[in-house]
């Protein structure tokens, strides 16, 4: 892993409603208190983690959840917390939800600092969405729009494709309405059937059946096609931008930087170990009440373990797996591991030479995984 | 020895023989009814949950009637076609015979095989009508079947529900009074039946033996006549029920006989024991070295299990004479085994007592029969693996082994079942009507065609009313073929087989459309060809996989991303690689139940 510049990113456990895909941890808010409480939780939590925090941060990423169920007042609190323990960093990115969003809220997040919104629009088709289990319609994704437009130029919107009431023609009506709006940066996610979620339980009735694997294909290949028309250039499997306007947050993700994670469930990649902290929200608080780490999980990487991750995470970006980078950091060869594998996969068409290195080409990405198993 | 009764019980799977067996225990106190499990004469767990015996095992009971202590052996038979050799050599120990039909169910096709054999070897035989407790039993109409069927007299019928100890004490006093006590000569030479050979820890290898004429005791030398191989006697005992060591065995007795021998192989059933001094000069007649009838491939599922599996099956063969294995390697499932049985039941069990007792996990080719091919040069071969079939132009005929089959069924399925029969290559012989319920059906078909599933489809054409029993005719020559299964152009071994040539078509492509479903989708094109010799006569093809992606890998949540793929990697490491083609092993699997395809 690449030592000291470090990613912050802070999870936000609530919702209003749960979305029938949704897999990620949160819990339905009962009480507006509840926000309040933790917030002074994630306070005992940054006190933990403040050596590490101090000058390092150069991302920030609040993500849930619905972090724009936070009240003004709560956003400032949240915002003197950060600030207690760190600098402003250069991208600092929020999610937001339709339904939740309101002028003193965005004017909250621009007052702490907040430069990048990513908003769950999800779909532009009110039937959709209301089969996603959404609380919110197509009409308050537009009115949402039209406020964070007067106060961000950095704005991504996600989309859920592979639906099963979907079909080819909603989709396209939805990716032609959001790129009118001009937005920075897009998310494009194939719905994936997630334990415990209600279209697991749905699924499992066969109440919904997996949408047809060629449809998804050509699903995903159309809003490839459709966004490079109109200027959005793919840098990662699901994620799009225009030039220079990539997550700077979520690259690390790809590019094997460390990153620190707090609240709930939330996962770190420190030092070449992982963590993950407890997902139960009880166990979450216990934890800290006892000033001690809310981990649940850890563990340290064997260089094996580390060389493969780098890889199949290199290798869902754009720029793809560099040789020399990969030397920098495991003071290897990767060819002196991997070479007849990737070139079984080059005979395949499914990967491909760079000046720097190795990718997986549109037919790779799309079996990636397949790839992946190869390689870790 | 005039108060020896040596008998059997003749039944069908489930009319109750177990449990008369046990009241016969219970009332003659050689087992205390609190000791008593249900069914004790069946060992096995298998055999508890099946239902059936697989292995006969005598029990010695004394039984007094007025004021004399009879001793009745009981002889246990197993109910299986498969075993019908042993049955045989069991009767062969016996004077008499319990024929025990099930008041509801009537007479079944084995049951009529095995009273048949009794009736052939001169052994008397007691009808016993059992169940009559139940509502449905039907004992005018059940009798009448016995009459029509082996021209017993319905008066000598005994009327039990062995469940309720009904009849139970009349069974006994038939015993005694109908069954003759045996005939033999206690100064003549030696010579002992062996009828069952069992290996045990202690004792080695024990022969359960029938004694005709002569006696035997711990430290005599005697001589097994099929092979003149002589060994000196540790022990002799009889079955109380438990081993029980005594000093002689003599002419009319049934006991056991031990000489610390280690393989099951030295004591074959139906062979004889005699004496090395003073040896008879004939054998016991009826001896033959029961030959395996279905062969399969068995390879652990796991490649690291081979030295198991081997360990495994070399246990198996200490108390099982008739199960033959040698090492086999196929490109496709790595090494393991090609093991012959006596017939279906017999690779069923072994297969399962493999998994249950040892734990394994097995992959079982395609069953097949034994195949007799006359060269061109005159040559007779016989191969029991597809595989080793010469090339055509070698080959001047095959033949096939046929059977008769007799089918029991109520007249209301006799068009479905003769359809199954027919399309089976099966040639009617015969039909008649045993009473206005049962009708027996006999027709010639080959072995082939029964070893996969047609015991399964007659028990569902049925409604499982139909009873099946069969007995080898010998070889007939067939149009046969090979066909090979080829995956991307590769032959795999594991999935050849013969078959009609008039069905080599539906067989090939019901197989590989069953294989297009089981093989996942890969990063190419799979095709799957079904072959006889170079001509393809059927093509599928698994079209390459289009998406295997995880769209969503932000959240930093790598740690569950990974776990994914190890899982997926672990799952792929399970497959078995063809060239570059990976198959599950369902697919080995799937072939063997193609026929549950709807046609």
């Amino acid at each position: 892993m690449k030592k000291g510049k470090k990613r912050l990113y802070i999870h936000i456990p609530f919702c209003i409603k749960r979305c029938n895909y949704c897999g990620f941890v949160s819990s339905v808010l009962k009480d507006k208190r509840e926000l309040s409480n933790y917030i002074d939780y994630l306070s005992l939590e940054f006190e933990l983690y403040k050596d590490r925090l101090k000058d390092n941060i150069i991302t920030i990423y609040i993500g849930g959840g619905t972090p724009s169920l936070f009240e003004p007042y709560e956003i400032y609190t949240l915002g003197e917390l950060l600030f207690k323990y760190l600098s402003l960093p250069g991208e600092f990115t929020i999610e937001a939800n339709p339904e939740s969003i309101t002028r003193d809220k965005v004017l909250a997040w621009r007052d702490i600092g907040v430069n990048r919104v990513s908003l769950g629009v999800q779909s532009f088709d009110d039937e959709v969405l209301s089969f996603l289990g959404r609380p919110h319609t197509a009409g308050d994704a537009v009115d949402a729009i039209s406020i964070l437009k007067d106060y961000f130029d950095n704005i991504s919107f996600d989309f859920i494709y592979g639906i099963p009431n979907q079909d080819m023609s909603i989709w396209h009506k939805t990716l032609k309405r959001a790129i009118a709006f001009g937005p920075q940066h897009l998310s494009l996610y194939a719905l994936s059937i997630e334990n415990g979620t209600t279209f697991c339980k749905w699924y499992k009735r066969g109440k919904i059946h997996m949408m047809d694997e060629d449809l998804v294909v050509d699903m995903y290949e159309f809003g490839v096609h459709f966004l490079k028309e109109n200027g959005y250039k793919r840098y990662e499997i699901s994620n799009f931008s225009f030039p220079g306007k990539e997550s700077i947050h979520n690259m690390g993700y790809w590019t094997y930087d460390e990153y620190l994670g707090l609240g709930v469930s939330a996962s770190s990649f420190v030092e070449g170990i992982r963590y993950i902290n407890y997902s139960s929200m009880t166990d979450y608080f216990k934890s800290l009440k006892n000033g001690a780490y809310p981990i649940a999980y850890s563990e340290k990487l064997s260089k094996e373990k580390m060389m493969g991750e780098y890889i199949i995470l290199r290798l869902r970006t754009n720029r793809g797996l560099l040789i020399d980078e990969f030397i920098d950091i495991f003071g290897i060869d990767p060819l002196s591991i991997y070479k007849d594998k990737f070139a079984y996969f080059i005979d395949l068409g499914f990967m491909e030479h760079t000046e720097y290195g190795y990718r997986l080409t549109d037919k790779g990405i799309l079996v990636s995984n397949q790839i992946f198993v190869e390689i870790i | 020895m005039k108060h020896i009764r040596n008998f059997s019980i003749i039944a069908h799977i489930d009319h109750g023989k177990s449990t008369l067996a046990d009241r016969l225990l219970e009332i003659t106190n050689t087992i205390p009814k609190r000791k008593l499990v249900d069914q004790v004469l069946d060992r096995m767990e298998l055999e508890r949950e099946k239902g059936i015996t697989i292995k006969a095992k005598p029990v010695r009971m004394i039984y007094n009637k007025n004021g004399i202590d009879y001793e009745l052996n009981l002889i246990d038979t197993p109910g299986h076609v498969d075993f019908s050799y042993e049955v045989s050599r069991a009767l062969s120990a016996c004077e008499g015979a319990l024929l025990l039909v099930d008041a509801t169910q009537g007479i079944e096709a084995q049951t009529m095989a095995n009273a048949h054999l009794a009736m052939e070897l001169g052994l008397t035989i007691i009808p016993i009508i059992n169940k009559i407790d139940l509502p449905s039993a039907d004992i005018e109409l059940v009798s009448e079947e016995i009459e029509n069927t082996f021209l017993i007299p319905k008066e000598e019928i005994i009327l039990t529900s062995a469940k309720e100890g009904v009849g139970v004490q009349e069974v006994l006093d038939a015993i005694v009074e109908r069954i003759p006590p045996p005939k033999g000569d206690p100064n003549s030479p030696l010579a002992a039946l062996i009828f069952d050979a069992v290996y045990d820890s202690y004792l080695g290898v024990l022969a359960y033996l029938r004694i005709f004429d002569g006696k035997v005791k711990a430290g005599d030398k005697i001589k097994v006549f099929s092979t003149g191989r002589e060994f000196e006697v540790t022990e002799v005992g009889i079955f109380a029920p438990d081993y029980k060591k005594i000093d002689m065995l003599e002419a009319g007795e049934v006991g056991y006989l031990a000489a610390s021998i280690k393989d099951i192989g030295e004591f074959l059933v139906g062979d004889t024991i005699t004496l090395s001094k003073n040896p008879v000069s004939k054998p016991v007649p009826g001896f033959k070295k029961a030959q395996p009838m279905v062969f399969c491939g068995f390879y652990p599922l796991e490649g690291g299990d081979y030295e198991e599996l081997r360990d495994a099956l070399s246990k198996l063969r200490l108390e099982d004479a008739s199960l033959i294995y040698s090492q086999e390697v196929s490109e496709a499932l790595g090494f393991g085994f090609r093991v012959g049985f006596l017939g279906l039941l017999h690779m069923e069990i072994t297969q399962e007592r493999l998994e249950r007792e040892f734990g394994l996990r097995l992959i079982k080719t395609m069953p097949n029969v034994v195949y007799e091919i006359v060269l061109v040069s005159g040559e007779v071969v016989h191969i029991e693996n597809p595989s080793e079939l010469p090339s055509p132009e070698k080959i001047e005929e095959i033949r096939e082994p046929y059977i008769k089959a007799s089918i029991i069924t109520p007249p209301d399925f006799i068009g479905p079942l003769m359809e199954l029969a027919n399309d089976r290559r099966g040639k009617f012989i015969n039909m008649e009507y045993l009473d206005a319920v049962k009708v027996l059906i006999e027709y010639e078909l080959p072995l082939n065609e029964i070893i996969i599933d047609f015991y399964d489809k007659l028990k569902s054409r049925s409604r499982g009313y139909a009873s099946f029993d069969y007995e080898y005719i010998g070889y007939r020559p067939s149009k046969l073929v090979k066909i090979d299964i080829l995956l991307n152009g590769m032959p795999v071994d594991a999935l050849s087989f013969m078959v009609h040539k008039d069905k080599a078509y539906m067989w090939g492509r019901r197989i590989i459309e069953k294989l297009r479903k089981v093989i996942p989708r890969q990063l190419f094109d799979v095709s799957i060809q079904a072959a006889i010799g170079k001509r393809v006569i059927a093509r599928e093809t698994v079209k390459a996989l289009r998406k295997d992606v995880t769209a969503k890998c932000y959240g930093g949540d790598i740690t569950r991303k990974r776990k994914l793929l190890e899982k997926q990697k672990e799952g792929k490491k399970k497959m078995k690689k063809i060239g570059r083609v990976e198959i599950p092993q369902e697919a080995f699997l799937a072939v063997l139940d193609i026929s549950d395809e709807k046609r």
